[in-house]
């Protein structure tokens, strides 16, 4: 199996990409590398060894330069399944999805080459120091989750997500009503009046982020959004350097379904928004067309971090561009009940005493 | 064992107040007494000789009787029609007899403040034949709308009759029944009041609880795609609007007091039912 190394051309240790500093840098005798001067090193590396097929897909993603491709090993998870893709100078030992031990398999193989790629801004201090923070004020979270803080592993993960642009054409028709109360003598009057409400014009949408990956929690990879994909770089290898990427296994026509809904509900959004004089608005039906639609392929930064409590795998993720940390917490089930009735309590003595008071000034 | 004391003070905290509620709501309902004392002086008016004479004595001891037992004046007055007043010459003769009622008790039972202004009048004016029933003070919550209604609704009959013995009896009677089961309404009150004050504090223990739980979850699936739209690119091309139809509901609107009419005067707070007979 041949492996790509980036190897220090001062001391000949492999080279990974330094988030902080923004550039390639040897962790044995610190020297920094241009990320340039290493991409002119890759294309003469190709030059030297195979012919570039730059034809592109008219969908998202590139193909893969042979030395691009020797220069990583996929590992395959025989517990979840995945595929993740690691350059030659990664050695991690287990799946940052679900932790299991991973098997090396074949070198890579088959898939497309991202467009861009978002290099890692932040790092793995970083993905710590949010951990920590996200623990905090959570008054229902288990004391001893807390205390044992125990992650086992922080892995940085590119992964691959599918970018969506597209300008969406649209008619709607809503069902409206103005409702106007007032008294009449003896009587409360109601006076609803009902309008047809038509609408219909265009908007555009740009880099709404699908994530490709089967095993990547749909909920999860939503909720570490935005990413800023204007930061997104050229994809050179030399990135994944020090990372894992996950290979995508979902493909564009099967995640576009997951961006038409958000579009579908924004357009929709957007378009109500125009007939805010309404009490009520209901959607009678909606058309929406989508025009000049592309797509991307691209590996977004995450840090993610795994661990069981109770039985229960709780998976956490971190935004390595932005810093955005999310991830569901368990619920200490003895300091639910005991807040809950707590709160009842003093709820139940704070109200009776209104009460009393009320009665006692003749209000009640 | 700090989690068994706060516990313990929890569950302390919440059985004293409920037992205070408990106590005060029972300790108020077992006094006989709803009004804070009785005048003393004369209940029966019968101006117009409605009333039969060997009852009328009966029937001013039944009132003095209930209106010493339970501290509060129960008043009865039978008129020939109502006094040449211009405060009475208005086109509602139904809130004229109500003034009448009002005006009657202020002027009669007022002690100078030695005893509450808690009390009952009932007014029938055979003029117009009207009749009213004002409930005062303390007295409101005793006779409130409904007893009121549902006493007029039984003398019905014997005011069609003109058995005006028999609808003095109802009155006597009724209210004597209402002040007799004040108390342990009363105390069904406090229980109600009691489960309802719990039942509030558990849902402000829900809210707070769904709150603190909601921090714990961080991950939602994302339904819209607002943060994505290129800013500036809505195009409204089209918006128009067509009317359709209107539907208009007409409610009548209830009285503040649950039905009936509420008047302050002379410092006191009357609630009344009133009808023609």
């Amino acid at each position: 199996m041949a492996l790509l190394e980036y190897k220090c051309p001062c001391c000949s240790g492999a080279i990974e990409y330094n988030s902080t500093v923004g550039k390639m840098k040897c962790p044995y005798c610190d020297t920094e590398f241009e990320m340039e001067t290493l991409k002119e090193m890759d294309d003469a590396i190709s030059e030297d060894t195979v012919n570039d097929d730059l034809s592109w897909d008219t969908k998202a993603g590139l193909e893969w330069g042979d030395a691009e491709a020797s220069g990583m090993i996929s590992y395959e998870c025989k517990s979840c399944g995945a595929k993740i893709t690691f350059d030659s100078t990664t050695t991690a030992s287990s799946c940052p999805f679900c932790d299991n031990p991973i098997v090396m398999t074949a070198g890579f193989v088959g898939g497309l080459k991202p467009d861009f790629v978002i290099p890692f801004k932040l790092d793995k201090k970083a993905a710590k120091e949010a951990f920590n923070k996200h623990l905090q004020d959570k008054k229902l979270l288990p004391r001893v989750f807390k205390d044992q803080n125990h992650i086992d592993e922080i892995k940085g993960v590119y992964v691959p997500f599918w970018i969506f642009d597209s300008d969406a054409d649209a008619n709607m028709v809503f069902k409206g009503t103005k409702v106007h109360r007032y008294t009449s003598g003896q009587y409360d009057v109601t006076e609803t009046s009902y309008y047809r409400v038509l609408r219909s014009g265009s908007m555009s949408f740009a880099d709404i982020p699908v994530d490709g990956s089967e095993k990547m929690d749909d909920a999860l990879m939503d909720s570490v959004e935005p990413f800023n994909v204007k930061e997104g770089v050229e994809f050179q290898s030399a990135y994944l350097a020090g990372y894992c990427a996950d290979k995508y296994d979902v493909s564009p026509e099967d995640s576009i379904e997951r961006a038409n809904r958000r579009i579908r509900t924004s357009t929709e959004a957007a378009f109500k928004a125009t007939a805010s004089e309404y009490t009520t608005l209901t959607t009678e039906a909606n058309n929406i067309r989508l025009s000049k639609g592309r797509t991307r392929y691209a590996l977004l930064p995450l840090w993610i971090m795994n661990t069981t409590w109770n039985g229960e795998k709780f998976v956490f993720a971190m935004n390595g561009q932005t810093g955005k940390f999310v991830g569901n917490l368990p619920c200490d089930k003895g300091l639910y009940k005991k807040y809950l009735f707590s709160t009842a309590a003093i709820g139940t003595v704070i109200t009776g005493g209104v009460w009393f008071l009320l009665h006692l000034i003749g209000i009640l | 064992m700090k989690k068994i004391l706060r516990s313990l003070m929890l569950a302390t905290l919440l059985t004293a107040a409920a037992s205070i509620f408990l106590f005060v709501g029972v300790a108020k309902a077992d006094d006989s007494k709803i009004g804070k004392g009785s005048t003393g002086y004369q209940k029966l008016f019968d101006f117009g000789d409605f009333i039969s004479d060997e009852k009328e004595a009966e029937f001013e001891n039944r009132l003095q009787n209930l209106s010493d037992k339970y501290g509060a004046d129960v008043v009865a007055v039978f008129d020939v029609d109502r006094p040449d007043d211009p405060r009475y010459k208005i086109s509602d003769e139904l809130e004229a007899t109500e003034l009448y009622a009002i005006d009657f008790y202020n002027m009669n039972f007022d002690d100078g403040g030695r005893y509450s202004d808690d009390g009952i009048i009932f007014m029938f004016t055979m003029a117009d034949r009207s009749v009213s029933i004002q409930s005062v003070d303390a007295i409101k919550d005793v006779v409130a709308y409904d007893d009121r209604e549902s006493i007029l609704d039984d003398m019905m009959t014997d005011f069609h009759n003109n058995n005006f013995d028999a609808v003095l009896d109802i009155y006597i009677r009724e209210v004597g029944e209402l002040f007799d089961g004040y108390g342990s309404r009363q105390v069904k009150q406090w229980i109600f009041r009691i489960v309802i004050f719990i039942v509030i504090g558990f849902i402000i223990g829900l809210i707070r609880v769904s709150s603190l739980k909601s921090k714990l979850k961080s991950v939602a699936i994302k339904t819209e795609a607002s943060d994505y739209i290129v800013p500036g690119s809505f195009n409204l091309r089209n918006s128009r609007d067509f009317f359709l139809y209107k539907t208009v509901s007409r409610v009548k609107r209830e009285s503040s007091s649950g039905g009936g009419s509420s008047h302050s005067s002379g410092g006191r707070s009357f609630s009344g039912s009133s009808r023609h007979v």
